[in-house]
């Protein structure tokens, strides 16, 4: 048993990314995913298959849905309502962000600096230039207690994904009901 | 002896209430844990917003989108299809680059001095060596960078709020600061005064029909799948426009 505990832990922490190692496990992450977006012959649905566990162990996904609904919202819901939002939240981000980068076409990337906003987070600021327009991507990052940096939020020129779901969730929550979102976010699956 | 007995009862009462209390607090920081390091990044009072053109913002989003994906959306694919994307960037910074007037102005306005000269030099040099503007050799060449500033930016950097959405007509998600600054800008857009005046070329207000046009679906034909990418985030097309539009206002004017 111990010998098993001990085993988990070493994987863990091979797993986690230490904040020295941000910036190079991005570019490696997002190097991986463009040589898959660029192959020709695969449709995107096969490409998506492949690009997801790239950055599986990156994201939080599941604050990421907390944080989408706000603290308001989710302490007001019940543990089930919990998992199913949660489930059926993440698979729509994970295709939004792969139907984000399908746009990506001669762009390079450049990573431009990490920057320290306090103990527990860091931003990691990257330029998408192409060839008449440059797009500003920052990565946010934040220091989970078990698993090491894991972004939180992604925000392409200045627009913060978790903050335009957070408007769309609150009014739809506020004027209709938690069926009502529940039902729209099914339409988009 | 009774008021000592009232005494315990009172320390003991106390005593309860305290672990009860203590007991509710513990409970709830251990909900709410992972809440607590981003509560002054998504602040709860930017998405209960004051709307009161709702009753006609969200009927003119919808009809926006209709012309977006029904109309404009296939003439833009067609063109897209027909014209190559070299020439078609190359169009947009032709109108781009005539707009000058409206840049120089508004980085004035704000005292960007440096920002209006480097905007003259990028005016001067693409207008010439960059063949009307087609080839942005200043950036190119040069290395220098443009320097977009509206009206609306002009009044949000002198303190105006982003207070009242209004959803222009094909123009899309807006606020009263930013038609405001529309409708300023229009005074120093050369495209706007190609409009039939007196003293003036122009016998009819066909050719600024379709400068406008051509402009509005070339600037289009870049960004189609942008649009279409990012409605498909919506649960709520009229809130989900409106966020991503004054994020990103919001971005230019703190830049």
């Amino acid at each position: 048993m111990k010998k098993i505990i001990l085993l988990f832990f070493i994987t863990m922490s091979l797993c986690a990314v230490e904040k020295a190692n941000i910036s190079t496990t991005m570019k490696n992450k997002i190097n991986d995913a463009t040589s898959i977006i660029i192959q020709k012959n695969l449709n995107l649905k096969e490409k998506a298959t492949r690009i997801f566990p790239i950055f599986e162990d990156i994201f939080d996904y599941k604050l990421m849905t907390k944080l989408s609904l706000g603290k308001a919202n989710w302490v007001k819901m019940t543990p089930e309502q919990r998992n199913e939002f949660s489930t059926k939240f993440i698979t729509h981000l994970k295709n939004s962000y792969v139907d984000k980068i399908s746009l990506y076409t001669d762009e390079k990337l450049k990573i431009l600096e990490l920057k320290e906003i306090s103990k527990k987070k860091v931003w990691l600021l990257t330029r998408l230039i192409g060839s008449k327009d440059t797009y500003d991507i920052t990565y946010k990052f934040y220091k989970s207690k078990a698993n090491g940096w894991l972004i939180y939020d992604v925000d392409i020129i200045g627009i913060s994904l978790i903050q335009i779901y957070r408007a769309q969730f609150n009014n739809v929550l506020q004027k209709e009901s938690y069926a009502t979102l529940l039902s729209k976010l099914d339409k988009k699956l | 002896m009774n008021k000592f007995l009232y005494l315990i009862k009172g320390v003991y009462l106390l005593k309860t209430i305290i672990i009860v209390c203590f007991s509710f607090s513990l409970l709830f920081s251990q909900i709410d844990n992972s809440f607590n390091d981003f509560q002054d990044e998504f602040p709860i009072k930017k998405e209960v917003a004051w709307d009161p053109l709702k009753v006609y913002n969200i009927p003119m989003t919808q009809f926006n989108d209709f012309v977006y994906i029904h109309i404009m959306g296939p003439i833009a694919k067609g063109y897209r299809y027909l014209v190559s994307k070299p020439i078609r960037e190359g169009v947009s910074n032709v109108f781009y680059n005539i707009q000058f007037p409206i840049r120089f102005t508004n980085n004035l306005l704000q005292f960007k001095f440096n920002n209006a000269f480097e905007e003259t030099s990028r005016f001067a040099i693409n207008s010439t060596y960059g063949l009307a503007g087609f080839i942005d050799i200043a950036k190119s060449e040069a290395g220098l960078k443009r320097h977009d500033e509206d009206f609306g930016q002009t009044l949000g950097f002198y303190g105006m709020g982003n207070d009242i959405p209004i959803v222009l007509p094909l123009l899309g998600p807006s606020n009263l600061r930013d038609t405001i600054g529309l409708v300023g800008d229009t005074f120093v857009n050369p495209i706007y005064h190609a409009q039939k005046r007196d003293w003036n070329i122009f016998e009819n207000n066909k050719a600024y029909i379709f400068i406008n046009t051509y402009n509005m679906a070339n600037e289009y034909s870049l960004h189609v799948d942008e649009y279409e990418n990012i409605r498909k985030d919506s649960v709520n097309l009229y809130i989900l426009l409106k966020s991503v539009y004054e994020q990103r206002r919001d971005a230019l004017i703190e830049e």
